[in-house]
């Protein structure tokens, strides 16, 4: 733990260059495509105007004309303000008008290099390099336009220096022979979960391009088995009783469409799934029309899940989702880049089995773990307030009987729900993991290795402060997990210990 | 090193406070200016249009006046702490939120300046860490120097430590 070495041996900086003229051209292809993009938004003032456009055609041409030369020169000062600097070790870059930005980028922190020609490029020998960091997942340096010979000399001085850990190597040199299957889910699991998680709008989305055929047919096909589409005749001649049994009829055929539909999408999506690790590799392979294959190296896994549904508790399932970053990553042909690893419907048994294979010294089965603050109650309970007010209130309005009768209805189910929200928060950590237990009628428990942790937060309000509370988030590389009203007491254990384990450690988070 | 509940922090430039006062100051005026012509000229303006005119561009002063209270109070508030290995930003008047940042998982850094800020000699510093987007770290409203110093902290720092890979 030493502080950082002095200016000493530090390698000789480069000189600021400027990228070739012919960047403008880039620049102005880009804005006329950001254009192009909101062409349907211009369309409605411009229509609204057409008259007064016609009137002064002339003035308007004239704007129109101005239009190209005032992005040219715009183009030209972007250009002109855009300057990048290769030392031994990183890349900088200035740019920007009017928002002046200067990047720095560090070579060892570099995940995907791209070399681009566009055809305007080619024909002079430029190319332009763009550098992505796990960051995120937009270019953070770019070099526009650079004579192509050197962008490659650039690529291949910054793949030298890449560590072999840290490129593709590690997870690359995986042997498809020895492919162990973790998991397979049969029909009849696919069946289970599309009940406990509804899948409808994935299944519209795989039906989307179809929708519109589907829509027109079911009429025409109504129509020649002889139903009526017009319904005011028939209703007018009902009694309210049968209206109400014929209501209820249609809401549950509607509930069993759904749950249907919900089925069909959990089978569309995982029909075939088959979870499998080859050597320091998940991967991931599921789908009924186009099968699709994930893959996860497991290095690169952030966090895990173990997340349980109301009706899951009923019928003893579990989704495990193993979380990873997925920007920054190496991209690969057929296998698609995710956020997240989804082990649907499982058994607890299965899922322990599968986190204890993913993170082995986790205890996150067997950890017992400390509540939050009863206060928290409290917070959740204000709403709960604001219904009982509206109780009162309602009936010196004399309003309805329903209405107070239904504040007070749910100003109490609030009330529960806000205690058995809290009853679920739950935190423990060890020397490697911290652990948090979180839902409200469900239940999710997730586990993630503390030098993992990318940032940390933590905050607290004035009504906190006075009882010693914080609410604490710790930022992962595959989201954020939010931990509310622990005692203060704990930012040592939790907050000082993990940023200690992530400075001191050295080991990477990927 | 101290506890991160203990850390030692440094306010932000005086300017800072000072700038944003003044750009909060200049929409206020502009919002009540145009809420004010929208009123006085309501004869010459089609008649559905100068009443929500005002009543926006009212809401709007308002809503600025009241940001611009806040500020007043919170801004001068806002500070950060260096540590041998993070940086630390503490913001906010009623709500305080410290972030931590370990210099380890930064994974570039980028100096913005925008116009204005150009004016006051101010500069935000920004660290990108895989936390993604939203969690960028910033901290603004530091002058040139101190911005260009605390970049070459970190850098330095990544230097220094160079196995984490």
């Amino acid at each position: 733990m030493t502080s950082p070495e002095p200016t000493g041996n530090r390698p000789p900086e480069g000189v600021w260059q400027r990228i070739s003229p012919l960047a403008v051209v880039y620049f102005m292809l880009s804005g006329l495509r950001a254009i192009g993009g909101q062409f349907l938004y211009w369309i409605p003032p411009l229509f609204i105007a057409r008259n007064q456009i016609a009137e002064r055609l002339g003035a308007f041409l004239w704007l129109m004309a101005l239009v190209p030369v005032l992005g040219t020169f715009w183009c030209g000062l972007v250009w002109l303000r855009y300057r990048y600097r290769v030392s031994a070790d990183r890349i900088e870059i200035r740019s920007g008008v009017l928002f002046r930005k200067q990047t720095h980028v560090p070579f060892d922190r570099i995940q995907n290099i791209h070399i681009e020609q566009p055809i305007y490029f080619r024909l002079f020998g430029y190319g332009s390099l763009r550098l992505d960091t796990a960051g995120s997942s937009k270019g953070e340096a770019h070099l526009v336009a650079i004579p192509l010979d050197r962008a490659r000399k650039l690529r291949g001085s910054l793949l030298a220096t890449k560590t072999p850990s840290q490129g593709t190597t590690a997870e690359g040199n995986f042997d498809a022979h020895h492919e162990v299957v973790l998991n397979r889910r049969s029909l009849g699991d696919l069946t289970i979960h599309g009940l406990t998680n509804n899948r409808i709008w994935l299944f519209l989305a795989v039906l989307a391009p179809f929708l519109q055929k589907i829509a027109d047919a079911i009429p025409s096909y109504l129509n020649q088995s002889g139903v009526d589409l017009r319904f005011r005749t028939t209703v007018m001649d009902q009694s309210n009783a049968a209206l109400a049994l014929a209501a209820l009829g249609v809401a549950m055929m509607m509930v069993a469409g759904l749950l249907l539909f919900s089925i069909m999408g959990s089978i569309l999506t995982y029909y075939g799934y088959t979870l499998s690790r080859t050597g320091g590799r998940y991967s991931r392979r599921a789908g009924l029309l186009t099968k699709k294959e994930l893959g996860m190296p497991t290095r690169r896994l952030q966090s895990i899940h173990y997340r349980q549904g109301w009706l899951d508790l009923i019928l003893g399932r579990v989704n495990l989702l193993l979380k990873q970053n997925s920007s920054g990553l190496p991209e690969q042909p057929g296998v698609e880049k995710s956020d997240q690893l989804v082990v649907p419907s499982v058994t607890p048994d299965e899922a322990w089995g599968l986190l204890a294979d993913a993170m082995p010294h986790s205890l996150l089965r067997d950890v017992s773990f400390h509540s939050v603050s009863k206060r928290l109650i409290i917070r959740y309970l204000l709403w709960a307030v604001l219904l009982g007010i509206a109780c009162p209130v309602s009936v010196a309005l004399s309003l309805p009987v329903v209405v107070p009768l239904g504040c007070a209805a749910l100003a109490t189910l609030v009330s529960i729900l806000s205690y058995l929200r809290w009853r679920r928060w739950g935190y423990a950590y060890d020397d490697e993991f911290v652990y948090i237990r979180k839902g409200l009628i469900g239940v999710e428990y997730l586990c993630f290795e503390r030098h993992k942790l990318q940032q940390i937060k933590y905050s607290s309000s004035p009504f906190l402060r006075r009882h010693r509370g914080i609410n604490l988030q710790f930022v992962l590389a595959s989201g954020s997990i939010y931990l509310p009203y622990v005692d203060r007491s704990m930012l040592a254990p939790l907050v000082d210990r993990t940023v200690y384990q992530v400075e001191s450690s050295g080991r990477s988070w990927m | 090193m101290p506890a991160v509940g203990d850390l030692f922090f440094r306010p932000l430039e005086p300017a800072y406070s000072t700038m944003r006062q003044r750009i909060i100051g200049s929409l206020v005026g502009l919002f009540a200016g145009v809420a004010f012509l929208a009123v006085a000229f309501q004869r010459q303006l089609p008649f559905p249009l100068w009443f929500p005119v005002s009543v926006a561009f009212s809401a709007l002063t308002v809503m600025g006046i009241l940001i611009a209270i806040y500020r007043r109070y919170a801004d001068p508030r806002k500070a950060y702490a260096l540590r041998d290995h993070d940086l630390s930003f503490r913001s906010g008047l009623w709500f305080v939120t410290v972030v931590t940042q370990p210099i380890v998982r930064i994974q570039h850094v980028e100096l913005n300046q925008g116009p204005v800020e150009r004016r006051y000699d101010l500069t935000n510093l920004l660290a990108f860490s895989a936390g993604g987007q939203q969690h960028t770290f910033s901290i603004p409203g530091l002058k040139r120097s101190e911005a260009e110093r605390l970049r070459q902290f970190i850098l330095q720092h990544r230097d220094s430590r160079n196995d984490e890979s």
